[in-house]
């Protein structure tokens, strides 16, 4: 059967990873690509909070602080959720577990950051209202950030796992399981198309109904 | 509904029919080409795929949510969101109807106004160029940058466009290139706005901005309901969300996507790819709506559709600007002269005061503040030069004669240069958001289009679909009071205040 364009375009992700994945073959450098989409974009809130603190005219020991104290954090986070991907401990797709990860990792990233920023700044300007209604608050945040965060994952991991197919067992594993997953559930649906027509009698499921007229003519 | 062969001319005057899905079948609509029936190929499963919304929010999360809503939150507090709530509800029932159309024809709303009557479509054609074809879009997020780092505005605003017009030319499928580098910036917009709302914001404020929001019973504040005031939140309610047409444009995104029926209509390509181009059919096309196979797909297609609407369009936009409402709140408690200065009615010094007031609230809001000018300004060039382009062409090769004779990148090709050629010789030597003599017109026209097209909507789903895929009464009674909703509020400002100038 031919693939249409939408099909081509659109090809469906899996809403789940099996358990099993070949993390254990994996040696340090093929390790280090799975990490790295999440640890970039926990990076990247890094350094957009250091970025804020520089454009805003900060010292520059602000602005490294700022930025590193929320960074290095955060891509740690991100890379422990690729981990987990990686071991099969959570399923590929799907918003909750990344939201899961975040609702601890981001609270605790943003207060090991207001934390180190106060201490060397030598204020607490970080947290006015006291550290309880502050975690609250982050843990709130913690969805928004989640939300980036699988958005920019779910866009452009799946680009790297591809490049990456080759040469690393995992990135491999998550490709074919993509495409074991589309080819799946092409195969239900024709299975239910089939049932349907079977349920119908046999008729073809194209028949008009009702009080439709047709006004055929010729062929 | 008539059930019909491909039909004689005279035949084609009949308005409505679906037939089974053999060649030569058609569905008629209106008195253009009928729509042949083809099949309706399978939705995705997951829902996370992403569809045209992406872009919408990309270019929705603009001027309104950073600037205007700010500004009224500054003045009124943020017991005055729910309109912006209503706003945004309106904007997406409309968008999913925009894709009901566009799912199940492969065609544009353009030419599903076209079907019902041509002048409809020639008016969109001619508001689009009256309101497009300015660059003041850029040239806000090029002087926030010269604020930032001192560049000249009329050079990176130059710059940009030309940018913005090799990016479109050289690549293979456009919709592609605009798709993942909007991806990318919607993505970075929300992860900035997460930390920077973490970083300023605070638990009392985020619980003010949530219950500001759905509150509805605040009403609005009698301030609102002046003539400096009102035209203000009329604007204010037009920018909710995506604002002139560009819930119109995204049909044209769909198509491209291959959402629903699009996939039978081929891609825009870039210029230089245009001798790759496919041979572009007369018409949409339609599936069979008694086939419960294609039923079930289209009901996939719609699942999809919806996850893009609620979770990606109304979740994305919401969550943005919550962020930005807290921001603003903390400038307001900060600095009440900002707020004075505003009520006074210093409509010109609005966006110093509340640089000012943002500065006065943390030492890098300001900064922040010009940032997301900056971003918004050139992300919002990037999507409306496309669809601008886009959508002139469209009705150009269906509707002008003669048109047909080239090909459809060609056509896009010159509205695209066209408007960054007219746009760098305006930034330099002329007004960027247009004649000052006609600024106020131009900003009515641009809200009027959102109540004609509420309207245009409700009676091309109607009338042009079939009565298994037609929207329910209460999605129609949603478009048609929106529609008059926006009329209304505008035609008051105009009559009650005399003033149309919505900013």
């Amino acid at each position: 059967m031919a693939v249409t364009r939408a099909e081509s375009i659109m090809d469906p992700a899996p809403e789940q990873a099996p358990h099993a994945t070949p993390w254990d073959s994996l040696d340090r450098r093929q390790v280090g690509e799975m990490i790295l989409p999440g640890a970039l974009i926990g990076l990247l809130g890094g350094m957009i909070s250091g970025g804020l603190a520089a454009l805003g005219g900060l010292s520059l020991g602000v602005t490294l602080v700022s930025a590193l104290s929320l960074g290095i954090p955060l891509a740690l986070v991100g890379a422990t959720y690729e981990i987990l991907l990686a071991k099969g401990r959570i399923p590929l797709g799907p918003l909750a577990p990344a939201a899961a990860v975040w609702l601890v990792g981001f609270p605790v990233s943003r207060s090991l950051n207001a934390a180190l920023t106060d201490l060397y700044a030598g204020s607490s300007v970080s947290v006015p209202n006291g550290w309880g209604a502050f975690v609250v608050y982050q843990v709130l945040l913690s969805v928004a950030f989640a939300i980036g965060f699988w958005w920019l994952h779910e866009n452009f991991a799946p680009r790297w796992w591809y490049a990456l197919r080759d040469s690393n067992p995992v990135a491999s594993h998550f490709v074919r399981v993509q495409l074991a997953a589309a080819a799946s559930r092409e195969s239900e649906r024709e299975q239910r198309d089939r049932r349907e027509r079977e349920r119908r009698g046999g008729k073809p499921a194209a028949a008009a109904t009702g009080r439709r007229r047709s006004r055929r003519r010729g062929g | 509904m008539e059930i019909g062969d491909r039909p004689s001319s005279s035949d084609a005057t009949a308005s409505g029919a679906t037939a089974v899905a053999e060649e030569g079948r058609v569905w008629v609509a209106g008195k253009l080409p009928p729509m042949p029936i083809r099949k309706l190929p399978e939705a995705p499963q997951a829902a996370h795929i992403i569809g045209p919304a992406m872009i919408l929010v990309a270019l929705g999360v603009g001027f309104g949510e950073t600037y205007l809503w700010p500004r009224l939150v500054i003045v009124f507090g943020p017991e005055i969101r729910w309109l912006f709530l209503v706003g945004v509800l309106v904007q997406t029932v409309v968008m999913l109807e925009m894709a009901r159309y566009a799912m199940a024809t492969g065609e544009s709303i353009f030419f599903g106004a076209a079907r019902v009557a041509k002048p409809i479509m020639w008016f969109f054609f001619t508001v689009a160029i009256l309101v497009y074809i300015w660059p003041g879009h850029i040239s806000g997020g090029a002087e926030a940058l010269e604020e930032l780092t001192g560049i000249p505005w009329q050079l990176s605003a130059s710059v940009g466009l030309i940018v913005i017009g090799i990016m479109f030319t050289v690549v293979t499928v456009i919709y592609n290139l605009i798709e993942a580098l909007l991806a990318f910036l919607v993505g970075v917009l929300v992860i900035g706005s997460a930390i920077v709302g973490a970083i300023v914001g605070d638990l009392s404020d985020l619980g003010q901005a949530l219950a500001g929001t759905v509150r509805i019973d605040t009403g609005i504040p009698s301030e609102a309901l002046t003539a400096a005031f009102f035209p203000i939140v009329v604007g204010a309610l037009a920018f909710a969300g995506p604002s002139g047409m560009q819930q119109m444009w995204y049909t044209l995104w769909l198509r491209d996507k291959g959402a629903g029926m699009g996939t039978h209509i081929p891609r825009v390509r870039g210029l230089l790819h245009a001798g790759e181009e496919e041979t572009i059919p007369d018409s949409g096309y339609m599936f069979d709506t008694d086939d419960p196979a294609e039923m079930r797909k289209w009901q996939g297609w719609q699942k999809w559709v919806r996850y893009d609407a609620i979770l990606l369009f109304f979740g994305t936009t919401m969550l943005v600007t919550i962020i930005f409402t807290v921001m603003a709140m903390n400038a307001a408690e900060v600095n009440p002269d900002a707020r004075q200065a505003l009520l006074d009615g210093d409509r010109d010094a609005a966006l110093p005061a509340m640089a000012s007031a943002f500065a006065q609230a943390a030492s890098y809001f300001d900064t922040l503040f010009f940032t997301f000018i900056a971003i918004v300004g050139w992300k919002a060039s990037v999507g409306l030069f496309d669809a601008f382009a886009r959508g002139q062409s469209d009705m150009t090769y269906y509707f002008m004669p003669g048109a047909k004779r080239f090909k459809m990148a060609h056509l896009y090709s010159m509205y695209l240069w066209g408007v960054i050629i007219f746009g760098i010789i305006i930034l330099n030597f002329g007004p960027a958001d247009g004649p000052t003599q006609i600024l106020d017109i131009l900003a009515f026209l641009s809200t009027f289009v959102m109540g004609a097209y509420c309207l245009t909507l409700a009676v091309v789903n109607n009338k042009n679909l079939p009565k298994k895929i037609r929207p329910n009464p209460v999605i129609t009674v949603v478009l048609v009071l929106g529609g008059i909703g926006y009329l209304f509020a505008l035609f008051y400002s105009l009559i009650r205040f005399g003033v149309t100038d919505l900013g």
